[in-house]
């Protein structure tokens, strides 16, 4: 059985269809990024997980059995809008939330602290969540959302809102839970992320999954066969390239015309001369396959 | 199924916020101390008066027609105490300083003078607070003068009774029997009345006790269906924080909508009760400081109905307090949800709009009606059974209960599916067909 698996699931609100029918599975351990355009079906998606809505048809497998409210004691979420009590210390809403989540007082009050000091706040605990800057929040918040140690961590957009630095930190903290063998799913509009971290994908548009399976193995799908090429000096003439573009005083891609196999190219460069450098296959980027998907180019 | 755990632990964090807040403990605490200085501020004006009412006044009499036969000062009673009063304040040992306080006691003199002159200096002297004057042919015209200083002078129509009193004592004495003139003076010394029970009973019928039978068991109603409706303020004022300060989603994503509710049911709720307990220990601590006042003028606490009223009003609270959770969770902020949750404060309020036919009629039609609806029937029962015990049977009462309880359930839950369509809804408010069409589908 899956540790995670969506199976046909269908969502609409009214007339408006959210979700079509969406089937993929989530491994355990791995992140996985859930992408999409906005209104693609993202949120309801996660919200179905959450039991927050209920699908109008389809099911969900979770840690390998038949979804239900319990599981979800196992299960951290970080909203896209979200927020805390304001009028409360921090190290309260922190409690309550890990109580929520089946932690008793003291535990939570314990890895409240704990998280608080992971995230460089150790000195906010007393604070009223009023007093924090908004990057501030942010880490609060991702600290809630980790702090009972969840199986499986689904955060919307965590990166929204924090400097390098701070992005750098939620970074890290993914990639320990990749380490210690917990699931994250990402969803995230920001596609250097998804490169950095992200085993596999799914994206999601106009409520269907249009792309699903591991980074690597997208980008090789839908890039276009272009190599790059650093020289020391100009670019020859070369046989089977459909068009050069230079990237910078030393830097060109090539688009391979036809059946062109790279290496082919790379003879004919050294053949004439030309002082190579370097030389590379041109993946695309998540952000192109993002954009050529939604806008319908792909 | 709903997980304890969970329901524990939203009450808590809604029970300790609440208590918490400044609002909550400066109207719980707050209230009966204001209340206690409202009445000193209120009663500065009445000290002051009623220190210069006691002070002794003078007023002159010029008897032309001779017939009060002053040789010197006479001392007068401004008024008496009714014998009930003066029986209840007895046993409280308050009659000496209620006298003292409300004048009861005499403070007034009369002084007799011969001539008009010296009437006037003593009045322009400020000897005298003004002075009467009786002309020779008195008996026949029965016009008394009064003689003031310009100016308002209202003090001086309290010395019109104690005048006629003594000129009644002047006339009668020596003419007719000394309980003749007593009873002139007083035809009736006390009023008592009886009450035919259904049985030939007779009973007495104590005003007091009538009075409190009506006036205690309107109180509670109104101190309970105002704690009601405050703790459920407070419930749609907690709700609107968490949707304005958006945190219902990692709320929902933690627990059941109806686990939310029931927490935050029962922990406002708690609040509330926290709130109305200390409320009726100020007034309990009253109650037993004058105890024996209250036991004297035969008000009865009407403790069975209280009791009663409370485990209705418990079953009340959560039976509104759900459904208002429900629709004002269907607002975006904290005055769209009082607006949209008014209609079941109005509902439950509908016996006391309707009060003086309870009251006149406690086992009447209107009265069993109100009874078996759920938003009136904890105030109705209540009414019912302090105005006539009796008349109540005992299955209409747990009758009416059954019914309350089984539709706190459906409140509940038709509460906690709104509460879930409500909690997510952004921006425009949808249609009601589109809100019950998710709430449909999110059982």
């Amino acid at each position: 059985m899956s540790f995670l698996a969506f199976d046909r699931i269908k969502k609409s609100y009214g007339d408006t269809v959210a979700i079509r029918d969406v089937s993929f599975e989530v491994q355990e351990g791995e992140v996985f990024g859930l992408l999409g355009p906005n209104g693609a079906g993202k949120t309801s998606l996660i919200r179905i997980l959450m039991d927050i809505i209920r699908p109008n048809e389809g099911t969900i497998t979770l840690f390998g059995e038949s979804h239900s409210r319990d599981h979800l004691d196992r299960v951290g979420y970080l909203p896209e809008e979200r927020g805390l009590y304001t009028k409360h210390k921090v190290l309260e809403v922190l409690t309550y939330f890990g109580m929520l989540k089946g932690l008793s007082r003291a535990e939570a009050r314990s890895r409240s602290r704990h998280w608080l000091d992971k995230v460089g706040l150790a000195e906010v605990g007393g604070w009223k969540v009023e007093r924090l800057s908004k990057g501030m929040g942010q880490k609060v918040q991702i600290a809630s959302t980790l702090l009972f140690e969840p199986e499986l961590c689904v955060l919307d957009e965590p990166f929204a809102g924090l400097d390098p630095v701070n992005v750098r930190l939620v970074q890290d903290l993914i990639q320990d839970r990749r380490s210690a063998g917990q699931t994250t799913i990402l969803s995230t509009h920001q596609m250097n992320m998804v490169e950095a971290l992200c085993d596999r994908v799914a994206l999601i548009h106009k409520g269907e999954v249009v792309i699903y399976g591991e980074v690597s193995d997208v980008r090789h799908r839908y890039s276009l066969p272009e190599v790059r090429v650093g020289l020391d000096g100009p670019l020859p003439r070369v046989e089977g390239v459909e068009r050069s573009t230079r990237e910078n005083d030393s830097t060109w891609r090539l688009l391979l015309a036809g059946d062109t196999q790279p290496t082919s190219i790379l003879a004919d460069l050294v053949g004439k001369g030309a002082q190579v450098n370097r030389f590379e296959r041109v993946l695309a980027s998540m952000e192109e396959i993002f954009i050529r998907v939604v806008e319908g180019q792909a | 199924m709903i997980r304890l755990s969970k329901v524990r632990t939203v009450a808590s964090f809604e029970f300790l916020t609440t208590i918490k807040r400044k609002g909550y403990l400066i109207t719980t605490f707050g209230m009966p101390i204001f209340m206690l200085l409202y009445g000193g501020i209120v009663s500065i004006p009445a000290h002051f008066i009623s220190k210069k009412e006691s002070q002794v006044k003078v007023y002159g009499v010029i008897d032309r027609a001779g017939i009060l036969g002053l040789d010197e000062d006479v001392t007068q009673s401004a008024g008496e105490m009714s014998e009930e009063i003066r029986a209840a304040l007895g046993a409280a040992g308050q009659v000496e300083s209620f006298e003292r306080a409300l004048r009861w006691k005499g403070n007034l003199i009369f002084r007799p003078y011969d001539r008009e002159d010296e009437a006037r200096e003593a009045l322009f002297d400020d000897r005298i607070k003004g002075y009467y004057r009786l002309k020779e042919d008195f008996l026949e015209t029965g016009v008394a003068e009064l003689f003031l200083l310009e100016g308002v002078n209202l003090g001086a129509k309290g010395s019109r009774a104690p005048l006629r009193n003594l000129l009644l004592d002047r006339l009668l004495e020596g003419n007719v029997r000394e309980e003749i003139v007593e009873r002139v003076r007083k035809p009736i010394a006390q009023w008592k009345e009886w009450m035919v029970t259904p049985t030939g009973e007779i009973m007495e019928r104590n005003v007091w006790s009538v009075l409190a039978r009506i006036v205690v068991p309107i109180l509670f109603a109104i101190l309970l269906l105002m704690s009601v409706m405050m703790s459920a303020g407070y419930l749609i004022q907690a709700t609107a924080i968490e949707k304005e300060n958006k945190v219902v989603e990692v709320l929902l994503s933690s627990a059941e909508p109806h686990e939310i509710l029931a927490g935050k049911l029962l922990g406002l709720g708690t609040a509330g009760l926290l709130q109305v307990i200390v409320w009726f220990s100020m007034v309990i601590a009253a109650a037993v400081a004058f105890a024996s006042t209250l036991t004297l003028l035969g008000i009865e606490v009407p403790w069975a109905a209280i009791a009663v009223g409370l485990v209705f009003f418990v079953a009340a609270y959560l039976f509104v307090g759900s459904l208002m959770l429900g629709t004002g969770s269907l607002g975006s902020n904290m005055r769209e949800s009082q607006q949209m949750s008014v209609m079941w404060s109005l509902l439950t309020a509908v016996p006391l709009m309707f009060v003086m036919i309870l009251i006149e009629e406690p086992q009447g039609t209107l009265a069993q009606i109100l009874t078996w609806i759920p938003f009136t029937a904890s105030t109705t029962v209540m009414l019912r059974m302090t105005l006539d015990l009796p008349g109540i049977a005992w299955w209409e009462i747990a009758g009416s209960f059954l019914v309350l309880v089984a539709s706190t359930w459906l409140a509940i839950r038709f509460g906690a599916r709104l509460f879930r369509v409500g909690l997510l809804l952004t921006g425009a408010r949808p249609k009601l067909r589109e809100i019950l069409r998710q709430a449909r589908l999110s059982a």
